[in-house]
């Protein structure tokens, strides 16, 4: 009987020592995981989010909405009472920008009475939320700080679904700096400008120590030319973008970038103009 | 003499299954330890990976071998040498059948329970306690949509794997005992009774299939949409007749060719 009770101490110590070793997946869905709070607002990594409002829509439109979200670790907003496990399976999805200063949430299962944005045609919807302790350096810093400080790219990659991120080089940004100031760009006012490519590459901005970036442009490959496709919106929150054709002397800089990311330039797709071509 | 029998029928399972349960929770626990070294390197990656194949292998081997292993026992035990042994107890053929059928469905029970004790040291911990979260918050999400119904559903549930345990036992009892009527190459002569009796099975389904297309349902899809619980209700209680009625006939079947037909080896 003594055995047997020591034995059973032994048991019960060492399925103590397992209840303290935690799990790698767990701790990510739980670093992963939101909650609504009564007021509609997000509780995340013990944050409070509060919905940009409308008030902000000049915010909103020029800066936010082009904003780079981190879409490589998906968060997901629930009710409290959900257990983490479940947060996937019964949670709204979301992205986080600017450092975890903003959440972009979307989906359908959104608090109601928001008076916030559609950023999409569908029947779809993203919000943005801020960090409450932060919201006023937040917006403050959108509106007035937003001085492009470098340029960075952000490459989708089909083939692996990996997502590349980086800065530009100097020559690189400074090639940029040079087109857009003494390169005259076609301007684009209603959309009908058709330009044909090989291959793309977002361009984005950083401000503020890289804590905001925006996707400005894309940089087109094709047929060994590269131009600049650059895009701002007005004071009446229009959207313009101007085209511009990168000089060869540049051309070996940008080569040298597609290299490092192992995008191939000279495949030849079986009809590059007609599938690839793309309405802006 | 039944409880006799019984615990004899026990005690073989036991001498099988307790070592197999016994890896069965090794491994379980062995998974478990892995996880304690959380190292980011392909090499434990592969490890830790491995240990969740294995635990899933030995889970499905830890369900699989009671069903084989009852089978190897009632036609060990009723159909070979050892039926001489066997027949001359005084117990009646209902007896050994009721024996050696209870015996296979409570290791099952017993397997399903072990395997669930083996989940709970595989995940002992926290992912435990949210495992059980999550399952209290499915139930709790359940009931407060469908109501009452769950309970009932769970217990038709419950009813209804019980019996079909049971059917299943002595469906594999059927095929042995049908195979036994011939002179030579019995076990193979059971597996082409098992095999003619799933022709036969889908054969009647195909049929069934074939006359439902010419029936006008609509009358009861209407009733179906206006009754979805009670549809489910319906069904559930419906496959427990049924699945009692094919016990009722396949018991017959072995207790008549036992009772008359008897061929031992």
């Amino acid at each position: 009987m003594k055995k047997m009770k020591r034995v059973l101490a032994v048991v019960c110590a060492f399925v103590l020592c397992l209840s303290l070793c935690g799990c790698r997946e767990l701790d990510e869905m739980k670093a992963n995981h939101a909650t609504w709070m009564e007021n509609g607002y997000i509780l995340w990594n013990d944050y409070t989010y509060i919905p940009l409002y409308s008030t902000d829509e000049a915010v909103y439109y020029e800066y936010v909405e082009d904003l780079n979200w981190d879409d490589s670790e998906v968060i997901y907003v629930t009710q409290p009472d959900v257990p983490v496990l479940l947060s996937e399976m019964m949670g709204t999805n979301g992205y986080t920008g600017a450092g975890g200063l903003l959440l972009e949430v979307n989906g359908y299962d959104y608090p109601p009475s928001m008076s916030l944005h559609d950023t999409m045609e569908y029947d779809y919807k993203n919000y943005i939320y801020c960090r409450a302790d932060m919201y006023n350096w937040t917006v403050e810093a959108l509106q007035s700080g937003y001085e492009i400080q470098d340029y960075g790219y952000y490459f989708y990659d089909y083939d692996t679904g990996y997502v590349k991120r980086g800065t530009l080089a100097d020559a690189q940004r400074q090639a940029i700096e040079d087109v857009l100031k003494n390169v005259t760009p076609i301007k684009d006012t209603n959309g009908d400008h058709y330009i044909y490519y090989d291959q793309s590459l977002t361009i984005t901005a950083y401000s503020m120590a890289h804590l905001f970036s925006q996707g400005i442009g894309e940089l087109y490959y094709n047929n060994g030319t590269y131009t600049l496709e650059y895009s701002y919106y007005d004071e009446e929150y229009n959207r313009y973008d101007e085209f511009y054709d990168i000089p060869e002397k540049y051309t070996a800089l940008f080569d040298e970038l597609f290299d490092k990311l192992g995008i191939q330039r000279n495949v030849v797709f079986q009809d590059t103009s007609t599938t690839l071509g793309e309405n802006v | 003499m039944v409880k006799k029998l019984f615990k004899h029928e026990l005690n073989a399972y036991w001498r099988i299954m307790l070592p197999m349960w016994g890896i069965l929770l090794a491994v379980a626990l062995l998974g478990r330890i892995i996880q304690f070294f959380e190292f980011d390197h392909f090499v434990y990656d592969i490890v830790n990976g491995s240990s969740v194949i294995f635990y899933t292998l030995a889970v499905a081997v830890a369900l699989v071998f009671p069903v084989v292993f009852a089978i190897i026992r009632f036609y060990k035990n009723l159909f070979t040498g050892e039926g001489y042994l066997s027949f001359t107890l005084p117990v009646t053929v209902s007896q050994h059948v009721t024996v050696k059928v209870l015996a296979a469905v409570l290791m099952a029970v017993l397997s399903f329970a072990v395997a669930l004790v083996s989940l709970c040291v595989i995940t002992a911990g926290e992912v435990l306690v949210e495992l059980w979260k999550a399952g209290i918050y499915i139930l709790n999400y359940l009931h407060t949509e469908i109501g009452a119904h769950l309970w009932w559903f769970m217990l038709e549930a419950v009813v209804l794997v019980l019996v079909v345990l049971v059917s299943q036992a002595l469906y594999y009892d059927t095929c042995i005992s049908i195979g036994q009527l011939f002179r030579k190459n019995r076990v193979l002569a059971a597996v082409g009774v098992h095999f003619g009796i799933y022709l036969i099975c889908q054969v009647i389904s195909t049929i069934g299939i074939i006359i439902a297309m010419f029936v006008d349902w609509e009358p009861l899809m209407l009733w179906v949409e206006k009754h979805p619980y009670a549809t489910i209700h319906t069904a559930m209680c419906g496959f427990i007749v049924l699945s009692i009625c094919a016990c009722v006939v396949e018991y017959l079947v072995v207790y008549m060719i036992i009772r008359r037909r008897l061929n031992l080896e």
